[in-house]
C-alpha cells in the first residue's frame, strides 16, 4: 500500500471514529425522546466542518427528502465515493443524511 | 394503477431484451425460446415476484434470461447508487421455485426519448449581442481587460442597485474584479476600469465591438467576506434607469428570503430566461477561484448560508450566467432572492441577496 493510500485510509477511519463519537455524545445528551430536536440549521452549523473534511465532500445543506416535505441534511460529493459514503452517518441528531453526487462547484464565469 | 404501468412496461421490454441478447438468436426465434419449458418457468416466476419485489424502490426492474445451454434465470436489477443497495440485494433469494435469481447492479434507467428543446427566449432575445443604449440587464458583460492571449472571459450584468442615490450594475467579484495577478494580460482589476457590454467573451476578444456601460468600483468581497459580488458605477445614459432585465422587465425594489420548493427564475448571458426551484438552504459550500481569466487556482473559499437551486444538466444556469440575479417566479416586478455565482450540472449556488446588499450598503433599483 502506498503511503498516500495509507494516509487516506487512516484519515477516513479517524473521521468515522470522530463522527461515531459525535453521534454517541448526542445519544447521551438526548436520553429521552421527548427532548426536542435541535433546529436543523443549528445541527448543520455544528457538523458542516467535520463533514467538509471528508474526501470529495464539497458542500452540505438543508434540503428535503423525496417526499418533498421532510427536512434532511444533504452532503454534496464531487464524485461517487464509497469510502466517504461509508463513514457519513445515516442520521445526525435525528435528521436523515443524504448524499448526492453534484460534481465540483465552480464559479460560473465563462469559460 | 398508473404507477404500475412503467414497471410493467420495463418488465416487458427487459424480457424481450434479455432473451435476444442471451440467446443470440434472430427475432423470429424469440417465440420458440419463450416456449422453452425452463424459460416458461422463469417467466412465471417473474410474473409472480415482480410486483412485490419492486415495492422496494431500490429494485428497479426484472427480466428473464437464458444462456446458450438453455439454462434460464430470473434477473433482478438493483439501483447501484441506492444507499441501501446492499440491503436490497440481501433481501433477494438465490432462487424462486427452482429458478435461479441473478442480481445485477445497474444505473437507474432513463427514458431515451429525445428531449424537446425548451422554448429558450434567446431565439428572439439575444442575451449576448450588443444592445442599443440604454441597455437592459441580464445580458453579457465583462471587465474590459478580461482576456488572455488566446481567449476571453465574462459573465452576466445582473441587475441595478443604488447606493446613496447613485446607480451601479451588480455582478460577481469573479466576473468584474477576479483578476488579482498581472499574469497573462499584464493587468489587475482596478477601480475605474471599464465594464463592457457585451462581454469580451462574446466578441472574440475584440475591444472595438463592445460598449462601456459602467466603471468598476472594487469592493474586494473575496476572499474574506461571505459573498461573491462586485459593482460598476453606471455610465450616464448607458443602462436603463428603471433596472429592467431582459425578458423579465422591471423588478421590485424589495427582496424576499429563499424557501424550499420556491419557484424561481433568472435572466443570464448563457441560458437566457430559465426557471427552476429552490432545493436547499443554508448551504456550506467550497468553491475554487482562479487568479485571473484562464489562470490557476488562487484560493478555495468556503461560503456558508448559501441557496441551492436545482440545475439538472445545467438547464437553469451554465458558465457565463455568473452575476445573474435569482428572482421569485412571478409575472410582475419579481423580488430578488439571490445572486448566482457558482454551480455544477446538478446544482446552482446563490448568495442570499440581502447579504450582498448589506455588504455593499446598497438597495435594489425597482418598483
Amino acid at each position: 500500500m502506498r503511503p498516500s493510500q495509507l494516509a487516506s485510509r487512516i484519515f477516513v477511519r479517524g473521521a468515522f471514529i470522530f463522527l461515531a463519537l459525535v453521534s454517541a455524545n448526542n445519544i447521551v445528551a438526548q436520553p429521552d425522546r421527548s427532548v426536542k430536536k435541535r433546529d436543523i440549521n443549528v445541527v448543520l452549523a455544528a457538523h458542516d466542518k467535520e463533514l467538509l473534511k471528508l474526501p470529495n465532500v464539497t458542500g452540505v445543506y438543508v434540503g428535503l427528502l423525496e417526499d418533498g416535505k421532510t427536512a434532511c441534511l444533504k452532503v454534496m460529493l464531487t464524485k461517487k465515493s464509497p469510502d466517504t459514503e461509508a463513514v457519513i452517518p445515516a442520521n445526525i441528531e435525528g435528521y436523515r443524511v443524504v448524499t448526492e453526487v453534484t460534481g465540483e462547484i465552480r464559479p460560473l464565469a465563462k469559460p | 394503477m398508473s404507477n404500475l404501468l412503467p414497471q410493467r412496461f420495463f418488465t416487458a421490454v427487459a424480457t424481450i431484451f434479455a432473451i435476444s441478447i442471451a440467446s443470440g438468436a434472430p427475432p423470429m426465434a424469440e417465440s420458440i425460446e419463450k416456449n422453452h419449458p425452463r424459460l416458461r418457468a422463469a417467466i412465471e416466476a417473474q410474473r409472480e415476484v415482480t410486483g412485490g419485489w419492486m415495492r422496494n424502490a431500490d429494485v428497479i426492474g426484472t427480466a428473464v434470461t437464458v444462456d446458450p445451454a438453455g439454462n434460464s434465470a430470473l434477473v433482478v436489477y438493483v439501483n447501484r447508487e441506492a444507499a441501501k443497495a446492499a440491503d436490497a440485494v440481501r433481501s433477494l433469494p438465490v432462487q424462486w421455485r427452482g429458478v435461479p435469481v441473478e442480481v445485477r447492479l445497474t444505473d437507474k434507467f432513463r427514458a431515451l426519448r429525445r428531449r424537446r428543446r425548451s422554448p429558450t427566449p434567446s431565439v428572439t432575445t439575444s442575451h449576448r449581442a450588443m444592445q442599443s443604449a440604454p441597455i437592459q440587464l441580464g445580458t453579457s458583460g465583462s471587465w474590459g481587460n478580461d482576456s488572455t492571449l488566446t481567449f476571453c472571459c465574462g459573465g452576466t450584468l445582473g441587475a441595478l442597485v443604488q447606493i446613496g442615490g447613485v446607480q451601479y450594475i451588480l455582478s460577481n467579484y469573479h466576473v468584474f474584479e477576479g483578476d488579482i495577478a498581472l499574469g497573462k494580460n499584464n493587468a489587475l482589476a482596478t477601480t475605474g476600469d471599464a465594464i463592457v457590454q457585451p462581454g469580451l467573451l462574446d466578441t472574440h476578444c475584440d475591444p472595438d465591438s463592445v460598449q462601456v456601460v459602467g466603471l468598476l468600483e472594487t469592493r474586494s468581497s473575496l476572499p474574506d467576506s461571505n459573498v461573491d459580488c462586485s459593482i460598476a458605477k453606471v455610465t450616464p445614459g448607458m443602462v436603463r434607469s428603471d433596472g429592467a432585465i431582459l425578458e423579465v422587465g422591471t423588478i421590485s425594489s424589495q427582496t424576499v428570503p429563499a424557501f424550499l420548493n420556491q419557484r424561481v427564475k433568472k435572466s443570464g448571458r448563457t441560458t437566457g430566461l430559465t426557471r427552476s426551484s429552490i432545493m436547499g438552504l443554508n448551504a456550506t459550500i467550497v468553491v475554487d477561484y482562479d487568479y485571473e481569466c484562464g489562470g490557476n487556482l488562487a484560493f478555495s473559499k468556503t461560503f456558508t448560508g448559501q441557496i441551492v437551486v436545482s440545475n439538472p444538466s445545467s438547464t437553469f444556469v451554465n458558465g457565463g450566467d455568473s452575476g445573474s440575479v435569482l428572482l421569485e417566479d412571478v409575472a410582475t416586478n419579481p423580488r430578488a432572492i439571490g445572486l448566482i455565482y457558482a454551480g455544477s450540472n446538478v446544482d446552482a449556488i446563490a448568495n442570499p441577496i440581502d447579504e450582498v446588499l448589506t455588504f455593499l450598503g446598497a438597495t435594489m433599483v425597482g418598483n
